[in-house]
């Protein structure tokens, strides 16, 4: 009995340990995505120059951008409002999973800048995003590389303490 | 509520849509045209001359307190609101001084140029926005199609008059009436909408109803454009607005030799004062119109003073019904 309840927290300190080092991984990857919607949003303004509510209703249907709520949230609201700025900008704040508030406020950029400005201003704007979200991707790479192993170890180590203790 | 008004309106930012929506329907249905400068107060174009909003829902003969003066951010913000903040999808139409707004309502643009290669590639610091509000008449052309295209010919007709007698709704309506059969049967019309204000096309779609059987070709210089439908799209007739020199009428020679007929309008106003312009008149003279339709002035809008048979019509289409 107290073996099994030993076991028991043992396993939970190290679930809970990847668990938390996980966010720090989930917000890598939402980086990544973001960093791609922005390459395809350049190219589908440079090449197709779709209006913006197009634009977003083509790239809620690109399965590569289904971790990322807002994009369609955008989508759906454009739909009935064409006022991209407070669109993009509510559902922004309406969250995106491990991102933090630092990323959605140089996401958040975009709302002034999409349909705001001719072609190469808008181009050159989104390039400007993209430099900030790099500094962003590479903070969140170096905690989930620091932080994350540290969450991770003190979570594994509380689990065996707890089992020892059980025992 | 005047849906002609309503739908232009509310495509302005939040501050300004709310003081032109003050205005009961009576005054509504006059105004033409809303014009937006910077520094300066809104001005409505109405049937009775310029006017200014008082913000009780009243028209002012003068201007009001400064403190209604709009801003340059405030124009700026009118620009993106009318793009529906895609002004990278207007930056062509925006070089040539207009957008088409949803609803078929056209946003005429002042502000300053930037020259590339000796053309204008780009507006910036947008100043001035002068929001036309397009009213399609339909039935204005009833009487006209009948008696035009009624026998089964098709013949090619010119439609003169005077500055703001109309002649644009009139070959809009006739358009629209032609294609959906109105004359006894479908006839194929090729509309060439040069300064997009036949169709007055958003995103490719034609804001304004030009019936079920015809082409638009939006943006298309005339004389390219005439050529194009001739080639493509096998018209019975080609609708071109505005007919103006030498290098339209040849444009108009060679769809005629190709077998379309014309539907055209040109600035004239008198029949007599059409066979004296340039290029329009070395049509009538050759026989390339068959009808020459007559408007009467800014008085009566849309309304035909006369219409004139030019000669013998040629048979150059029967269409039995």
């Amino acid at each position: 009995m107290k073996t099994g309840i030993a076991f028991l927290l043992l396993l939970t300190g190290a679930f809970c340990g990847c668990a938390a080092a996980g966010k720090y991984r989930e917000r890598v990857l939402l980086l990544s995505s973001c960093d791609l919607l922005l390459q395809r949003i350049s190219a589908l303004l440079s090449l197709e120059n779709l209006p913006t509510a197009q634009l977003f209703s083509r790239l809620k249907d690109m399965p590569e951008f289904s971790a990322l709520p807002f994009v369609k949230k955008t989508a759906d609201r454009l739909s009935a409002s064409r006022d991209f700025p407070s669109v993009f900008h509510k559902s922004l704040q309406e969250g995106c999973g491990a991102l933090t508030a630092e990323d959605l406020a140089v996401l958040d950029r975009l709302s002034d800048l999409v349909g705001s400005y001719d072609l190469s201003a808008q181009l050159a704007g989104i390039e400007s995003i993209r430099a900030l979200l790099a500094l962003q991707s590479e903070d969140a790479r170096s905690r989930a590389k620091r932080d994350g192993h540290l969450v991770r170890s003190l979570c594994v180590l509380g689990g065996i303490a707890a089992a020892v203790l059980a025992l | 509520m005047d849906v002609a008004y309503e739908t232009a309106v509310r495509q302005l930012p939040p501050k300004i849509r709310e003081l032109l929506l003050l205005f009961p329907q009576d005054k509504q249905q006059v105004v033409r045209e809303v014009s937006m400068r910077a520094g300066k107060p809104l001005t409505l174009t109405t049937g009775e001359g310029i006017r200014f909003a008082s913000g009780n829902g009243a028209f002012s003969a003068f201007p009001p307190p400064a403190s209604d003066i709009l801003t340059a951010q405030e124009i700026g913000d009118c620009l993106r609101f009318l793009t529906e903040y895609s002004l990278h999808s207007f930056e062509e139409s925006l070089c040539r001084g207009y957008l088409t707004v949803r609803g078929g309502h056209r946003a005429g643009i002042s502000g300053t140029g930037v020259h590339k290669d000796q053309s204008i590639s780009h507006v910036r610091d947008v100043s001035s926005i002068s929001l036309r509000i397009a009213r399609q008449i339909r039935g204005v052309s009833r009487g006209l199609v009948q008696s035009l295209y009624g026998t089964g010919e098709t013949p090619s007709v010119l439609i003169v008059g005077a500055p703001a007698s109309g002649k644009t709704t009139v070959l809009r309506d006739l358009v629209r009436s032609l294609a959906n059969g109105e004359a006894g049967r479908y006839v194929r019309v090729s509309v060439i909408d040069e300064r997009g204000e036949l169709g007055a096309a958003l995103h490719g779609t034609a804001q304004h109803d030009l019936g079920v059987t015809s082409d638009l070709f939006d943006g298309f210089y005339k004389a390219e454009g005439m050529q194009m439908a001739l080639r493509a799209m096998a018209p019975d007739v080609i609708a071109v607005d505005e007919l103006g020199g030498a290098a339209d009428a040849q444009a108009v020679r060679s769809v005629q030799n190709g077998g379309a007929a014309i539907l055209a309008t040109a600035h004239a106003g008198s029949i007599e004062g059409a066979y004296q312009r340039e290029g329009i008149g070395a049509l009538l003279r050759e026989g390339a119109f068959d009808r020459i339709v007559l408007l009467n002035g800014a008085d009566s809008p849309g309304t035909v003073r006369a219409v004139q048979s030019i000669g013998i019509p040629s048979a150059r289409k029967t269409v039995f019904a």
